[in-house]
């Protein structure tokens, strides 16, 4: 395998979030794990798909990434450059995201032209012709109008105004576009048409992707290679295809079988999962899925496990896969 | 630009707002024109011609309503009156305007104690007299219109702030501004681009609204001698004249409180017509 450039490289990130209790002396009760020591990293080209429950800090993992958090540990590279809250503008023109309401993403008083240019205002001193030149191609790209430039977003429905939402992050030509849930506030029949053109232009830009799902089928459908959390932590990393077909953590499987099959002769299998989420702020103190696990073991309630390497860039965060991992 | 654009979409607009308005830039082209319309010298009396009748009373009579106890006729009195108190209430909301959006935008987005500060402050503000911080100034600066002016600057600033401070905290959840920050904008940049722009129409509103409101404190602090002095003429010094002849001339009283009472129905029909034009819900929906 020949050597990947990575854009993107997360190391033991972790983001906190005091809890705090009292009305005139705050005190600190605890602390919600959102994101716990996970570390990733990101090649030029592969779309890395972040699925979990909602709660597993999958869209905290983005903000922070962006810069819209400042993380409590931990280090995000971004074109080999501390990236985050304080990145240099050159370096923030080149990360973009598309976020998850289309509604409220796009200013209501603004027309689409001026949402599209928002990105060339902020970043370059462009004339209108040369900012119009940039945006043109792309609205075109992403299935709209040219009328549409004049329009504002109330005109449009929620599939038209997410294309807009994907063209905006696409202005600047990023290195890397980070995809919050982009389609979950979709119609079903709509998820499949912005996700087809996602994959369009997945292809034609040689896009670089995180996207973050709580959709098992969205992420299969988009990504490369896959990032499974559960409560803040990494459980499994791996490429789709091993991942959907030989899942290795009890949680990743758990997800899989959850998962509905479109067949009604099949029948139906029953809840995989006993119980809820632990609260975040009463985290187990080992294995974050120890609860629920039904492998759980007396180890794995008292010791987390590190994420063991089990070869071709498969990773899983259990206890039983200590004695296969290639070490 | 946009407004233009939505009123233009939305013709006509309906004829009793379109009356109000016509009326409304009438009687205020009239009054900033008056030195042209009547030159005359605000000072110069005329005991001889004083009090008479008005032309409803002796149609012979060359004064429409009269003159006043001084002899000056209370037409051309009335555009003068109307002309300062027209211009001393714009420029105070004005003012009030700026300083309460400023104040407001700094409360609503550095929160914390900026904003426990400025909200102490607004919350002082109003537990205060109105025509007590008026009697307090026009000791201390001397009863002169820029006194007026700012009586009606830092009492009206308030509302503006406590109005753009609460959309601010309603904007700031807004993803539209998270976007932004995620696309590297500054903070001027937002507040410009996104927060201003989307709270002009209730600002807007909120500016006729309270326009009517110091129009009227004008009128209050003349009437009691603390705004505009002899030989200079505002609508409540008319008023504050005319009330002692109640009994004989009583139109030397009514008609500078009918010409109040007009302008503030013009302003405040208007303003209420202007905020449900505004409204980007009502916009949506047709």
């Amino acid at each position: 395998m020949q050597t990947r450039e990575a854009v993107l490289e997360v190391e033991n990130l972790q983001k906190y979030y005091p809890v705090k209790k009292g009305l005139l002396l705050q005190r600190e009760i605890g602390r919600v794990r959102a994101v716990d020591q996970v570390s990733f990293c990101l090649y030029r080209g592969e779309t890395l798909g972040v699925i979990g429950e909602s709660g597993c800090g999958k869209t905290t993992l983005s903000r922070l990434i962006i810069g819209l958090e400042q993380p409590t540990g931990g280090e995000i590279r971004f074109l080999g450059q501390p990236a985050g809250r304080r990145m240099s503008a050159g370096l923030r023109q080149r990360m973009q995201m598309v976020f998850q309401d289309p509604y409220s993403s796009l200013d209501p008083r603004m027309s689409v032209r001026r949402i599209l240019e928002e990105p060339l205002r902020i970043h370059t001193r462009m004339t209108a012709k040369e900012k119009r030149q940039k945006i043109l191609p792309l609205l075109e790209q992403v299935g709209l109008p040219e009328e549409a430039l004049k329009k504002y977003p109330h005109e449009f429905s929620g599939g038209q105004r997410q294309r807009i939402g994907i063209a905006r992050a696409l202005v600047t030509g990023p290195d890397l576009l980070l995809c919050d849930e982009p389609v979950s506030a979709l119609d079903v029949s709509i998820q499949a048409q912005v996700l087809n053109l996602f994959r369009q232009l997945q292809r034609r830009y040689a896009l670089t992707c995180l996207f973050v799902s709580h959709d098992m089928s969205v992420i299969r459908h988009v990504s490369d290679r896959v990032l499974v959390m559960y409560l803040g932590q990494v459980m499994e990393t791996a490429d789709k295809k091993t991942l959907f077909e030989a899942p290795a953590h009890p949680y990743t499987k758990a997800l899989m079988q959850a998962v509905p099959v479109p067949d009604p002769t099949r029948p139906a299998v029953g809840a995989v999962l006993e119980g809820e989420i632990p609260s975040p702020i009463h985290a187990p103190e080992g294995c974050p899925f120890s609860t629920r696990c039904p492998h759980a073991q007396e180890r794995c309630r008292a010791q987390r496990p590190p994420l063991y390497d089990l070869g071709g860039g498969h990773a899983a965060a259990c206890h039983l896969y200590a004695e296969e991992a290639v070490r | 630009m946009r407004k233009n654009k939505l009123t233009r979409k939305r013709w006509p607009v309906p004829p009793t707002i379109l009356f109000l308005m016509i009326t409304f830039a009438a009687i205020v082209g009239a009054a900033l024109l008056a030195p042209v319309l009547a030159p005359i010298d605000l000072a110069a009396n005329d005991l001889t011609t004083r009090l008479l009748l008005p032309t409803f009373r002796d149609p012979a009579s060359p004064h429409l309503l009269g003159t006043d106890n001084l002899g000056r006729d209370v037409v051309v009195r009335l555009l003068y009156a109307t002309r300062t108190t027209i211009s001393i209430s714009f420029t105070g909301m004005l003012i009030a305007t700026a300083i309460g959006t400023a104040l407001g935008v700094l409360a609503g987005l550095c929160g914390g104690a900026v904003d426990v500060i400025i909200s102490f402050l607004t919350d002082v503000r109003l537990s205060v007299p109105t025509t007590f911080i008026g009697i307090i100034f026009a000791c201390v600066m001397g009863a002169t219109p820029t006194t007026t002016i700012v009586v009606i600057a830092i009492t009206g600033w308030s509302s503006f702030c406590r109005l753009v401070r609460s959309q601010i905290f309603q904007l700031r959840g807004a993803k539209f501004i998270e976007a932004s920050r995620a696309m590297g904008a500054s903070g001027l940049r937002i507040v410009f681009e996104h927060i201003l722009v989307n709270i002009a129409s209730p600002l807007i509103v909120q500016a006729t609204m309270e326009l009517s409101g110091f129009i009227l404190l004008e009128s209050t602090l003349s009437f009691l001698g603390l705004g505009i002095q002899p030989p200079g003429t505002s609508l409540g010094v008319m008023v504050s004249t005319g009330r002692d002849y109640m009994l004989t001339h009583w139109w030397l009283a009514i008609a500078p409180s009918a010409v109040i009472i007009v302008l503030i129905l013009q302003i405040s029909l208007v303003g209420d017509w202007l905020r449900d034009k505004l409204d980007p819900k009502l916009k949506n929906a047709s």
